[in-house]
């Protein structure tokens, strides 16, 4: 077994975990480690070949590879040890790693970022109104982010006749990617009365393409070989009513040979439990402050093991902010944060992070529980802003200033929104 | 007539928990034994479907059920076998049995519970009889007790009984005693359904006509489930007491491993719906951490539709909660899944599948069905006198002296590992740090492993590694596991299945829709492997690899329960 103690220990090398350890070594952390269980580095990126990376951060339009690229390109002598995988991370920063080439190492860093970004909602964990997906369990049945790495890696198209039961980002995009390699896209639906991903997703990906949308529907059994040694044949959906009860006598059977969940993202945190990293029910992540450090000092969290964000570009920007006050927490000059509490107001559903300090500015990221237009969003008396449309799937960014922050009147700071529900609750 | 495909002495037909039992029993004896299984794996239909429950027939023929049975006559000499055999040797027997055969089982207890005063009335007979089996128990109404040993249980619990019993993965019966009975030289035949049995005057030996070809055997069991009446029908045996197939549909929801520690037995709430006999809900701690609640009951004639349903499910969660309030549904919930259990008899008695007797059409033909009497050890015992009454001489002569009683196991190998041992298993083979199932933590090493002991789908694999069950259940690990099997079985990726039959996951390669005239492919016939080397060894090396655990703690109970006296009840 080997012994390891570098400066910081990255879990993860995806846009988060590459980021953080590119820019903590930049502001001067010595030995950066980077963990990463796949092959390659990159996280989910490089099945991500549509384009729509880098507009924020590099200022281009480019693919996932291409943006993960540049920063593997630039990870110069940060070490990124692939097919490892942490097993364990206790609370005194130790983390146990299993590595094809190295065998068992433990590490004792001066610091942990934890970046392990997430994880897709399976069939069995869809728990909603609508009660559980019913049925047999045959062939045919997966997840958005598995067919993505099927299809644009490994080469295999899973079918021929697809149902997409979700409209979040990955459902629309692989839609798309279906519809390229030949096969039939039967619907997308979402059991909400509006899309779950970005707008740029629902034209350039249903619209463009001619994908049919049947929104407040779902899906209720899974239709094929009664034993289910055989693959889907076909999908029983439904409408559903404003409380996402099925509504009686709307059920339709589809014919189809694939059904494709995009249900949900749910971060990845199995480590930070082992460690006691508090969690937030809310966003399924660690809490963190505008440093991006937990309640255990010197563990760090960044990009989607924190929250599910939208853009890459977001994810890697938000991690570099958490890789320097990291590099200073490792040079024993990170003043703790004040932890003046962050708090949802009316019609938010989450807000990141959850606390901050007067004297360094916060970038908060929300999102808004339900659809609305003219809305305005609000940040306690010191922050405000219109928006003619907006909704769950567009996350809101505000980075706001010591000097705002410092006008702030209450004890705490409270994000709010208020608009005009397009459809009503 | 076909090719010949095999000539045995003795053919086990079904491939499931009973079937795989007698094949490794036949094993250890010098005779020419094969399995016959008309699926790709063991254990493909409830053997894999059911509540884990290890010797759990203890609290069963405590029932009413089992006295109704008894009243009736039984369906054979079986009826009553539990009663007489089981009760205090297999308990021992379990852990022996358990042990050899590297199955993932531990001792959870099991605990049934009375919520209400009918229950509590039934708990009490189930508590007589447990004392006319000498079987040692705890019984107790003191809620406080009850709350010591079970923290999370309901507040309206009235008693409980709380037994000596383990628990384990089900499907790991059928998979363990096949690879030891293979290991012991028994061949077996998948893809194989049987269309025809003749019994042959002149060779004085039954033709067995199967999918893939004929095989002659001397002795037939039948352990072919549901399907065992069709069977028997074949030589005209009409299974005196079983009128038609119906079956149960029985659902399960499982939650995460999050959940580990929720509860600390095997909990489950004595009979009540309204039927007697009929035991409830039951909320069971699995090896792997996660915690399964089932089942639902709902009686159907369409035994072959093995499916979920809406209803099921939320029974399943409404009578889970009624046990355990606090169980955390909507933020652990993993999988749901379903067997059907066979019913055989007119009486609409619960799982009255009790044949453990030779034909009375041909002695040579032994009935096997033997069914929800949990996973028990003791059935083998059982067996072996039935087929010393049908002939077969099993005795100190024909028993094989290099008999090797003890399979490797291959279950989380890696997860479970100590950190020193995973270092060995890494500078050993570099495939055990190639993480495949990430929630997990199987390793490509493990799924080759069991691909090398006859996996053939991704169910086979998930099943014998334990991938694919945690929270993102197959999501990381479906792409890379199909490549490997297709790697590793040498066929195209668009022919490996998830479970068999047309079940195949990937079903084209990347722009093969847009070519004209694409074809569905034809499932086809993918012979499984058996070259695994870990299989090869002797039984002096592997008993010292298997660490010999204190035989003398087995009465302890998890919770904190003091040992039970033997013949004495305790109670409180």
């Amino acid at each position: 077994m080997k012994y390891e103690t570098p400066d910081l220990l990255v879990l993860g090398s995806g846009p988060a975990g590459l980021a953080a350890a590119v820019r903590a070594k930049e502001a001067g952390a010595k030995e950066v480690v980077v963990i990463e269980r796949a092959e390659e580095p990159g996280g989910i990126l490089p099945q991500c070949i549509h384009h729509g990376f880098g507009t924020t951060y590099f200022k281009k339009v480019l693919t996932g590879p291409e943006y993960i690229d540049s920063f593997i390109k630039k990870a110069g002598d940060v070490e990124i040890l692939t097919h490892s995988m942490a097993l364990e991370l206790s609370s005194d920063k130790t983390v146990t790693v299993a590595s094809a080439k190295e065998g068992l190492i433990q590490f004792k860093p001066k610091a942990v970022m934890l970046a392990m970004g997430c994880r897709e909602r399976p069939r069995g964990a869809i728990t909603g109104a609508t009660g559980f997906l019913g049925g047999v369990r045959v062939s045919g049945v997966l997840t958005a982010g598995t067919t993505q790495r099927m299809v644009n890696i490994e080469g295999y198209v899973p079918g021929k006749h697809f149902l997409i039961v979700g409209s979040g980002d990955i459902g629309m995009i692989m839609a798309r990617r279906f519809v390229l390699e030949g096969a039939e896209v039967l619907g997308v639906l979402d059991i909400l009365p509006f899309i779950g991903g970005l707008l740029r997703n629902e034209i350039q990906c249903l619209r463009d393409f001619n994908i049919p949308v049947r929104l407040s529907h779902t899906v209720l059994n899974i239709h094929g070989n009664k034993a289910g040694r055989g693959r889907c044949e076909g999908a029983t959906i439904v409408g559903v009513d404003k409380e996402m009860k099925p509504i009686p006598g709307t059920e339709e059977r589809v014919d189809c040979d694939t059904v494709i969940l995009s249900v949900g993202l749910i971060p990845e945190n199995e480590l930070s439990r082992m460690a006691g990293v508090e969690l937030n029910p809310l966003t399924g992540g660690p809490i963190v402050d505008e440093c991006g450090q937990t309640n255990i000092p010197g563990i760090f969290a960044c990009g989607n093991v924190v929250h599910i964000h939208d853009i890459a570009d977001d994810v890697s920007k938000t991690s570099e902010d958490a890789a320097e006050y990291a590099a200073r927490y490792i040079a024993g000059e990170l003043t703790p944060s004040e932890r003046i509490p962050i708090k949802r107001g009316e019609n938010v559903r989450y807000v990141v992070p959850n606390y901050f300090s007067k004297d360094r500015p916060v970038t908060i990221l929300l999102r808004v529980s339900w659809a609305f237009n003219d809305a305005v969003i609000r940040v306690g008396n010191i922050f405000e802003k219109s928006y003619p449309y907006i909704r769950p799937s567009e996350q809101v960014k505000i980075t706001l200033s010591p000097e705002a922050l410092k006008k702030l009147k209450d004890k705490e700071l409270v994000v709010s929104c208020e608009g005009k529900e397009t459809v009503s609750r | 007539m076909g090719n010949l495909l095999d000539k045995v002495d003795v053919l086990v037909i079904g491939g499931g928990v009973n079937g795989c039992l007698a094949l490794r029993l036949l094993s250890r004896y010098k005779y020419d034994v094969a399995l016959v299984e008309r699926h790709e794996d063991t254990g493909g239909e409830q053997s894999k479907a059911n509540n884990g429950n290890v010797h759990w027939h203890l609290a069963y023929c405590a029932t009413e059920v089992a006295q109704r049975v008894d009243d009736a006559g039984g369906a054979s000499s079986a009826g009553t076998f539990g009663i007489d055999v089981c009760s205090m040797l297999t308990s021992s027997m379990q852990v022996r049995f358990c042990r050899d055969l590297g199955i993932d089982w531990f001792r959870s207890g099991y605990m049934l519970v009375a919520l209400n005063s009918k229950e509590l009335e039934m708990l009490k007979i189930a508590r007589h009889r447990l004392r006319c089996l000498s079987c040692p128990y705890e019984f107790t109404t003191d809620v406080n007790r009850i709350k010591e040993l079970e923290p999370n249980i309901s507040d309206k619990v009235m008693g409980a009984l709380l037994l000596a019993s383990g628990t384990a993965d089900p499907w790991d019966f059928p998979i363990a005693l096949y690879e030891n009975a293979r290991q012991n030289g028994a061949r077996a035949h998948f893809s194989a359904g049987v269309t025809n049995i003749t019994w042959q005057k002149d060779k004085e030996c039954f033709l067995v006509e199967t999918e893939r070809g004929d095989i002659e055997a001397n002795y037939i069991i039948n352990a072919a489930g549901y399907g065992a009446p069709r069977l028997a029908k074949m030589i005209g045996d009409e299974l005196k007491g079983y009128v038609k197939p119906t079956g149960a549909l029985e659902e399960y929801i499982v939650l995460d491993d999050t959940c580990k520690g929720i509860v600390n037995h095997v909990v489950r709430r004595m009979g009540y719906y309204g039927k007697p006999g009929l035991l409830g809900v039951q909320v069971t701690p699995m090896p792997g951490g996660e915690l399964s609640i089932g089942h639902s009951y709902l009686p159907t004639e369409d035994v072959d539709w093995v499916g979920t349903t809406r209803e099921g499910i939320e029974f399943c969660i409404s009578e889970g909660k009624e046990i355990i309030p606090a169980l955390p549904i909507s933020e652990a919930a993993i999988a749901v899944y379903a067997g059907v259990m066979p019913a055989f008899g007119d009486q609409g008695i619960y799982n009255v599948g009790l044949v453990l007797a030779r034909s009375e059409k041909n002695r040579r033909f032994v009935n096997f069905t033997l069914a929800s009497f949990g996973i028990a050890a003791g059935k083998g015992l059982l067996l072996a006198k039935t087929l010393q009454e049908a002939g077969l001489y099993l005795g100190r002569g024909v028993e094989k002296d290099n008999f090797n009683p003890i399979r490797p196991p291959l279950k989380r190998r890696f997860a479970k590992a100590s950190n020193e041992e995973k270092d060995r298993l890494i500078a050993k083979d570099s495939c055990y740090g190639h993480v495949v199932c990430r929630c997990k933590y199987v390793t490509e090493a493990e799924v080759v492993e069991a691909i090398r002991r006859g996996a053939t789908t991704y169910d086979g694999v998930k099943q014998r590694t334990g991938l694919g069950m945690g929270r993102c259940q197959g999501a990381f690990d479906k792409p890379r596991v199909l490549a490997i099997l297709a790697r590793e079985l040498g066929i195209p990726q668009t022919e490996v299945t998830l479970k068999g039959g047309t079940s195949v996951e990937t079903m084209f390669t990347a722009k093969e829709l847009l070519k004209e005239g694409v074809e569905i492919k034809q499932s086809r016939y993918i012979e499984p492997r058996f070259d695994s080397e870990e299989l090869k060894k002797s039984y002096g090396d592997l008993l010292e690899e298997l660490e010999e655990e204190e035989m003398k703690d087995y009465w302890k109970l998890s919770g904190g329960a003091e040992n039970l006296e033997f013949y004495g009840e305790w109670e409180r």
